[in-house]
């Protein structure tokens, strides 16, 4: 049941904060001497939203409503949405890093620029979980390890990116 | 008296107890040695009433008497004084005919072939689906043992017949019943011969044929021409008096009438008479560019791993068979059982794995879930699939182990492989198929095969009689003599339609005689699991990288199996692996082009760690040099 609200709530979340950012106002691409999110930065984070909403429900779906692995039409949409949320976030990454530097002013709360670093940290090891697999560098029980680290890692970046989402919306009201 | 009564009692009870244990020993028919060193076989050969076979001592006249004939050795009393031979006849190679034993997964079928009427029919006792018990084409126990016995090691349907009604051709009391010859498995030198016992077999001599195999004997004359000659002369071939006559070999007797046989547990030159499978035809090569088995070449032999007791159940070592067999030992001799360990085994040998010094996979690179969804004889059995299966030739099938002159690459029954498909336990596995050809009787859906004799007697010289020698002699049918024959058939009194199966269809004849294909059940291919040779993980698929099954044109997916037999290849059903397993062709075919992207994935995906890591690192390594500018 549990894993159930999990998964509505985090549909939910993307799309409130795919909204919310839609009404945000911007000056020109990049942002203002006030912080407010250019063009460009909305469109990355809501490019990398829907990449991480596609991978969610694809791979958080599949592990809570199927008896077996993620095979099949799942798994080429996840492996698809792969590559663009790896651009997406390294895009992302570039665009706010410098908003979330310790001693910088801007829209972020330290708490938020905690978050991004986390989601800069989780999303590396979601990345290499699932690359390395495709390499021959690890046989069966390190496979398995890499595939459990997937599993997790991948649920903590989407649980970050919940609360930083929902920090955000609070900070626009 | 308290005394007296009390040792009274302890004298009784002793004498109880050591008659008990009397009676245990009186029970066994011989002793044990307990030991793993090979007993010596130096034994006295019985015959069927379990009498001792003795030789008449060397005769000083100069003018010596004529040999008195002798009855042959039969190995059941012989082998059975000391081995329970009612026990041993319960294994699989025995218990086909029974009713009360489980059909079992499906394995390798008896197939009757003839040319004339271009039949290849797959045959079981045990009622595989796919497969036809000889009582449905009526076919008796007598025929059956006649059609396969080169390859028959005795027992079953040949030593308990149970025809009903009786064969009246049967002339069992003639040949004697073929008995379980436990020599063509156990003799452990080259002494036994197969061939001679083939040629007895086919003269009908089956009490006399383990003798003249063992080497044992000399026999003359034949049951076969004591029948014909009986029904020349109108006679009743079962009151003939007449015998084949058996002369022993004296040099094979010492002084003491003990015969010396080389008992050993089986060699895979033993097994490989029955089992032996080789690639004929484009895509075979001659037999030094192949390989054995990789557990035979490093030194195992097939009963390493096909196990049994004296109950001879083998185990056949696929997953599963623990469960089905009920006995968790058995988990411990498949292929994971062995490499792997069993999770759930008893005791740690069973639990480690590693058994007989098996390395143990470590399948780098391989994501967990093929092990779930694909046999370990997927990647690693049977001959590199290619873009269509191979024409594969069998001991059972084509009489492998027997010297032919005519035999060749076109020999039928038409046997391919390996055809990837869904085993029972839903894994993808590799398969030999062949598809039946036959002609049958349609009641409804339901084709029943006639046999081929029943088809020459009734359309003659529609068909020209084809033999061994004949040149393209299981070539296709034309559709006129399809048609004639179906028309000819149609004539006879037997009720059902007459139809021709071949090729994964079935031809009717419409009224105005052009000939209908449609499906039917009974014209889908027949297959069983296709486990040996097996490749070494270098010869592995997967050795090249993931390209070897996931791309457009891998034989997996997308190799193309028609169905084989005399069809005209045009007309042939044809399908793709993929298609034969059920998947959707999408599906796969966009799979396959997706794995074009791969590598651009990983370069991606590494390229944006990077740029994460060194943004991570940029601004740790500024955050530190702030925090020193902060402590100065």
């Amino acid at each position: 049941m549990t894993e159930i609200i999990l998964l509505i709530g985090l549909v939910a979340v993307l799309t409130m904060a795919a909204a919310q950012i839609s009404s945000m106002g911007g000056s020109a691409a990049a942002g203002d001497a006030e912080g407010r999110f250019s063009w460009w930065e909305k469109l990355v984070y809501g490019f990398t939203l829907l990449c991480v909403a596609v991978l969610a429900i694809t791979g958080i779906g599949s592990f809570l409503f199927s008896s077996s692995a993620m095979t099949g039409w799942t798994l080429m949409l996840h492996a698809t949405a792969a590559p663009p949320f790896a651009v997406g976030i390294a895009a992302l990454a570039l665009t706010w890093s410098n908003r979330c530097r310790g001693d910088a002013d801007g829209v972020f709360d330290p708490t938020q620029r905690v978050l991004f670093w986390l989601m800069v940290l989780t999303s590396i090891v979601v990345i290499l979980s699932a690359v390395i697999p495709m390499t021959p560098l690890f046989g069966t029980p390190g496979q398995e390890f890499l595939y459990h680290t997937h599993q997790y890692s991948s649920l903590t970046l989407a649980v970050i990116m919940i609360i930083q989402g929902l920090l955000l919306l609070r900070g626009r009201r | 008296m308290k005394g007296t009564g009390l040792v009274l009692w302890v004298v009784c009870l002793g004498m109880i107890a050591s008659g008990a244990r009397a009676a245990e020993v009186a029970k066994k028919a011989h002793g044990e040695t307990g030991s793993r060193a090979a007993f010596s076989h130096r034994i006295m050969i019985l015959d069927e009433d379990g009498n001792g076979i003795n030789l008449p001592p060397p005769s000083a006249s100069t003018k010596p008497a004529p040999a008195p004939q002798m009855k042959p050795y039969a190995p059941a009393t012989t082998c059975g004084k000391c081995h329970d031979y009612a026990q041993i006849n319960t294994g699989w190679h025995f218990n086909y005919n029974r009713s009360d034993v489980p059909a079992g997964r499906p394995g390798e079928p008896w197939v009757l072939t003839d040319l004339t009427t271009r039949t290849q029919l797959p045959l079981s006792y045990r009622g595989w689906k796919g497969t036809w018990k000889p009582a449905d084409i009526g076919m008796s126990d007598w025929q059956f043992t006649l059609q396969f016995a080169a390859h028959l090691p005795g027992g079953g349907a040949s030593e308990t017949p149970a025809t009903q009604p009786v064969d009246k051709k049967a002339m069992w009391p003639l040949s004697g019943k073929l008995q379980n010859d436990c020599l063509i498995c156990h003799m452990g030198d080259s002494s036994y011969s197969t061939g001679d016992r083939e040629i007895q077999l086919r003269q009908q001599n089956f009490r006399y044929a383990p003798a003249r195999a063992a080497g044992l004997a000399s026999i003359t004359g034949s049951v076969s021409e004591i029948v014909s000659s009986a029904e020349e002369e109108g006679e009743d071939p079962l009151k003939s008096k007449r015998t084949p006559r058996m002369t022993y070999d004296a040099s094979r007797f010492s002084p003491d009438n003990r015969v010396f046989f080389e008992i050993r547990k089986s060699t895979p030159s033993n097994c490989y008479f029955c089992h032996t499978t080789t690639v004929v035809g484009p895509g075979s090569s001659e037999a030094w560019h192949t390989d054995q088995d990789v557990h035979l070449t490093s030194g195992m032999q097939c009963a390493d791993c096909h196990r049994h007791g004296l109950d001879h159940k083998i185990v056949r070592g696929y997953e599963g068979e623990a469960e089905v067999r009920k006995d968790p030992a058995a988990a411990a001799l498949t292929c994971r059982g062995c490499h792997y360990g069993d999770e759930h085994g008893e005791t740690p040998t069973v639990a480690l794995g590693g058994k007989l010094g098996a390395p143990h996979p470590e399948h780098k690179g391989l994501p967990p879930i093929h092990l779930e969804k694909l046999s370990c004889t997927a990647c690693h059995s049977g001959p590199w699939p290619g873009d269509k299966p191979v024409m594969l030739q069998t001991s059972l099938a084509h009489g492998l182990g027997l010297e032919s002159f005519t035999r060749n690459d076109k020999t039928p029954p038409y046997i391919v492989g390996p055809v990837f498909l869904r085993g029972e336990d839903g894994k993808i596995a590799p398969h030999k198929v062949i598809w039946p050809s036959f002609w049958g009787r349609l009641n409804g859906q339901t084709v029943t095969p006639l046999t081929p004799l029943a088809v020459r007697l009734a359309v003659k010289s529609l068909l020209p009689a084809m033999t061994e020698t004949t040149a393209d002699n299981f070539a296709p049918l034309s559709e006129d003599q399809i048609s004639k024959a179906l028309a000819a058939l149609a004539g006879q009194k037997d009720a059902g339609e007459p139809v021709y199966i071949v090729g994964g269809k079935m031809y009717r004849r419409t009224a105005d005689g052009k000939l209908t294909s449609e499906s039917n059940p009974a014209a889908e291919p027949y297959a069983w699991p296709l486990a040996h040779e097996i490749r070494p993980a270098p010869q592995a698929l997967g050795a090249r990288g993931c390209s070897d099954c996931h791309s457009t044109d891998s034989p997996i997916y997308f190799g193309t199996v028609a169905a084989a037999g005399p069809v005209d290849p045009n007309k042939a059903t044809v399908k793709a692996m993929y298609e034969l397993r059920g998947d959707s062709g999408v599906l796969a075919r966009t799979f396959a082009w997706s794995f074009t992207f791969r590598t651009m994935l990983k370069v991606i995906s590494v390229a944006s760690v990077a740029v994460l890591l060194g943004l991570l690192l940029a601004y740790i390594f500024g955050g530190l040099g702030g925090y020193r500018r902060i402590v100065r």
